[in-house]
């Protein structure tokens, strides 16, 4: 073990010591009570580095923490309160820590607080903490604390939610087995493949022992003897059959390869993408698009790569180093010791030079991917450059990376310079040792011209396959990575997902909202007990300030998060109970911006409904206000749109966003700031075609021009994360709270805006 | 305190600088930085958060209540009396939490991520950083900031102060 091993091992056992005896401490302050829950703590309330321990029992918190370093001299400092002296409890989220606050009558009192690896943890327990208090009157109420269960046995860290392994603990026996499990399939012909590679390895050997008798039989024999021309036509003829039995098994080998290539490839990046399609959109939107872009290619391509080149080259290499050593052995063993013996020591030594320079060489490459990032800056924020008169400042910047750039490269290239001569010596040493040896023999004459090519050409392929070998642990890292990477994805557990029996119904658009509380991830609770009831065929208008959680609720009707309480029942079934896609196949929505697929305007409009007819869609798109514009495009509906394809305004765009919904025929629409990114006049031309879409369906609409709002047969006003207000636009005027509020300074702003 | 008022009259825009002559600091008895200003009658529980945390800790502290509405900005703690400005460095310092860095035992590349020991001013640590290079913040030429697995923050308040093996193990992702 090295030492720094030790260390880590000696800083986890005196901590689990610690820890252990914190627990016994805390259980004798709670005598014979029962502990509801319990977790660790890491910090002080300075900040300092002190393990402690909080335990819930019926009425009390306990917490222990030490008080110095040194368990011996600083003993556990145990404090106990009351439950029923707090009216909430709160996780606080500072920078680099949080804390768990009990707030009290008078005053609040931290309890604890941790570094961010415990953070889950506290907010879970300042969230049990106040689902105590809240069922303090209920007999039936059993406290859930999963949590604590969840912590690696190895490291003790928890586990990231939704994850079912430690990030810091990487087994990386069981990920080759489970590799090798989902390859298994393609084994059969890879294990085919892999004996193309061996017979490969002997048909290489016989080269250098057919030179040998070539050299020593007919080019160095000075008396012409009956047969010798025909025997040397023989050898060459040989060494001509040898080349192409050669180049066949590599060209079968080669077709086979890249067979179980594609196939593999195939298969990794279906698992994988039938994965992420499976995952939530809070599991997705963890990752950019980039990374996952490259766990599908890059890391794919990586792992079938190791399968079908580096395993096989593996085996063909170690197979060469066995039967050449042997081959030697047989015929010169002292030879063969010689040249063995300094082997791995001169490729240990080139390793050494190689890491060396690919430290240099990452060191450049890092600063160059440095410079590209201020070009990639400054190229796509040039009109802003432009307009603030930069230029001077970036091409500074600019001139700051290239000339690193520069210097570095320049140190590279002479440091190169001076190593590579040594680097050909030392791999060609093996050459010089058959050459001193063998050439002393031949001129002792025991040993012929012909011994000497065979095992300058033994050496050669012994010392490349030692040099190839000692790379295979860096293609073994590349492999890894990759393969953690995208396991990593793969064992997701899925949070959103359907019921065995998940139920199909037809939505007729009654909705309920019933105490529905909700927070992303770790975090506080955006939306707070909410609850409010939906007739079908109704409007409902969702009116609040920025960041309130208007866009978080209706993302919870669509079920593309769940709820952490409360359920959100369509038509009296809980949504959870229903399938997904019969949920979302029955949602209709138009978001702000857009997103529409490169293809055909046909095609965009025809995701909503792969069956519509030809008519559906012209007649969908006329509804929508959109025929018109499409129209006087030359390409008609088969123009190109998204990516390198016709751009649309935002109008336009919006207009077939709203012809998609009508083609899709939802019972519940959602429409979310549907207008708010077009112009007043453009507004007005979709208005029309949007009040036709909505008619007879129960619709959701946020909008941050409340006069789109003004048809709604409910507004519900949030605030804090709470339902604050509810009811018509008459009855919420008449209220004069923060629906008015909001009114009024709108129409300050549209009659300024009106007066300039 | 002069203001560019970049020639728009707006009220709401102007910075409501705190000093001691409209604002009065003090500790609750359970630890908690608390605020009474000119107009209101009591006390009431306040954060403190800074405006530029990497290159001005101690000036422009912004004050807001426990939801977060701003009520004003220190300049700088010094401004006030000694016992105050301890009050305000101390919550500070419990604010923001990143043990610095003293040491770097050992950088061990695993799979992509990368698992360090080092030795920071609060003891020996063992940390784990996803993606290395995206973990490393530069702050200036000399600075850095590494943030962990976990979103725990360390500090290397001094990149050139390293001594060389230290700055050896982790020179490549730099």
């Amino acid at each position: 073990m090295s030492k720094i091993k030790r260390i880590q091992k000696r800083l986890r056992d005196e901590k689990n010591s610690r820890r252990k005896s914190l627990h016994e401490t805390i259980l004798k302050s709670a005598a014979d009570t029962e502990i509801l829950f319990k977790f660790n703590f890491n910090l002080d309330s300075e900040n300092r580095l002190r393990l402690g321990v909080l335990a819930v029992t019926k009425d009390w918190i306990f917490t222990g923490t030490e008080s110095g370093d040194n368990e011996e001299t600083s003993p556990a400092i145990v404090e106990r309160r009351k439950i029923s002296d707090f009216k909430e409890f709160v996780a606080r989220r500072n920078v680099g820590s949080v804390s768990l606050e009990g707030v009290g009558e008078s005053d609040t009192v931290e309890l604890c607080r941790s570094d961010m690896s415990l953070a889950s943890l506290i907010f879970d327990a300042a969230r049990t903490l106040n689902s105590i208090i809240k069922n303090r009157d209920n007999p039936h109420f059993k406290v859930v604390f999963s949590p604590d269960e969840r912590v690696c046995p190895k490291c003790h860290r928890p586990f990231k939610k939704g994850s079912t392994a430690c990030e810091n603990c990487v087994n990386t026996k069981s990920m080759f087995t489970r590799l090798f499990s989902m390859v298994k399939k393609e084994l059969p012909l890879l294990i085919v493949a892999f004996s193309f590679f061996a017979l490969l390895s002997f048909v290489k050997v016989l080269n250098p022992i057919l030179q040998k008798k070539m050299v020593d039989e007919y080019i160095t024999v000075t008396e012409y003897r009956e047969g010798l021309f025909s025997g040397l036509v023989l050898i060459a003829l040989s060494l001509f059959l040898l080349t192409a039995v050669y180049k066949v098994i590599e060209i079968i080998r080669t077709n086979m390869l890249s067979l179980v290539n594609n196939r593999l490839m195939k298969k990794l990046r279906s698992t994988l993408f039938d994965k992420i399609q499976a995952l939530s959109v809070s599991a997705i939107s963890k990752r950019t698009a980039g990374e996952l872009i490259h766990r599908v290619t890059a890391d794919t391509t990586n792992i079938s790569n190791f399968f079908v080149n580096n395993l096989p080259q593996f085996i063909e290499n170690s197979l060469i180093i066995l039967i050449v050593g042997v081959a030697m052995f047989v015929y010169d063993w002292r030879l063969a010791l010689l040249v063995l013996i300094p082997a791995p020591i001169i490729m240990g030594v080139v390793r050494k030079v190689w890491r060396y320079t690919h430290r240099l060489y990452h060191r450049q490459w890092h600063m160059e991917s440095q410079s590209n990032t201020v070009l990639h800056d400054v190229f796509q924020g040039i009109r802003v450059v432009k307009v603030f008169g930069m230029e001077e400042k970036e091409i500074k910047r600019y001139d700051k990376v290239i000339k690193k750039v520069a210097d570095i490269s320049e140190k590279n290239e002479i440091t190169w310079a001076k190593i590579i001569p040594y680097m050909t010596y030392l791999v060609g040493i093996g050459n010089y040792i058959v050459l001193a040896y063998v050439g002393n023999k031949i001129l002792g004459g025991s040993m012929s011209l012909g011994d000497m090519t065979m095992f300058t050409f033994f050496t050669g392929q012994i010392y490349y396959a030692f040099d190839w070998l000692s790379r295979m642990p860096r293609q073994i890292v590349n492999m890894l990575t990759s393969t953690r990477k995208i396991f990593e994805i793969i064992d997701e557990e899925i949070d959103v997902k359907d019921l065995p029996n998940a139920k199909e119904i037809d939505v007729k658009g009654n909705v309920e909202f019933k105490n529905v509380t909700f927070g992303y991830e770790d975090g506080d609770d955006v939306l707070k007990d909410i609850s409010f009831s939906v007739n079908k065929g109704e409007m409902i208008g969702i009116v609040g300030r920025s960041g309130v959680g208007k866009s978080t609720l209706i993302n919870l009707i669509m079920r593309l998060y769940d709820t952490r309480e409360g359920e959100i029942l369509v038509d009296g079934v809980n949504i959870k109970e229903l399938s997904q896609h019969s949920l979302r196949s029955q949602i209709g929505v138009v978001l702000q911006e857009n997103f529409l697929f490169s293809g055909t305007i046909y095609d965009n409009l025809s995701y909503a409904d792969p069956n519509a007819t030809r008519e559906e869609i012209i007649k969908a798109a006329k509804m929508a206000g959109a025929h018109n514009f499409i129209m006087k495009l030359p390409d008609g509906y088969n123009t190109k749109v998204g990516e390198r394809g016709h751009t649309l305004s935002g109008g336009e765009r919006q207009r077939i966003a709203i012809a998609r919904a009508i083609l899709r025929n939802p019972r519940i629409l959602i429409l979310d700031e549907a207008t708010s990114a077009l112009d007043t006049e453009t507004e007005r031309l979709i208005q029309d075609s949007v009040a036709s879409l909505i008619k007879d369906r129960t619709t959701f609409a946020i909008a941050h021009r409340l006069s789109t709002l003004r048809n709604a047969t409910k507004l519900i006003v949030l605030d804090k994360g709470k339902v604050a207000e509810c009811g018509t636009h008459e009855e919420l005027m008449k209220k004069q709270g923060i629906y008015y509020g909001l009114v009024l300074a709108q129409r300050k702003m549209s009659s300024m805006s009106s007066k300039q | 305190m002069e203001d560019k008022d970049f020639g728009i009259a707006n009220k709401s825009a102007d910075i409501n600088y705190l000093t001691k002559e409209n604002v009065e600091f003090s500790l609750t008895q359970n630890g908690f930085v608390t605020a009474k200003f000119k107009d209101t009658p009591d006390f009431v529980r306040v954060h403190l958060s800074r405006v530029f945390p990497h290159d001005l800790p101690e000036e422009f502290i912004s004050v807001s209540d426990v939801t977060g509405t701003e009520y004003g900005i220190i300049r700088n703690i010094c401004d006030f009396e000694k016992e105050t400005e301890e009050i305000l460095r101390h919550e500070l310092e419990r604010r923001y939490f990143s043990a610095k860095i003293t040491k770097i035992l050992s950088v061990d590349e695993k799979f992509g991520s990368s698992v360090w020991t080092v030795e920071t001013k609060n003891g020996m640590r063992v940390i784990t950083l996803k993606d290395t290079f995206a973990s490393i913040i530069r702050i200036g030429e000399d600075r850095a900031m590494i943030v962990d697995i976990d979103a725990n923050r360390y500090e290397i308040e001094s990149l050139s102060s390293l001594d060389k093996h230290s700055f050896r193990r982790i020179e490549l992702f730099l």
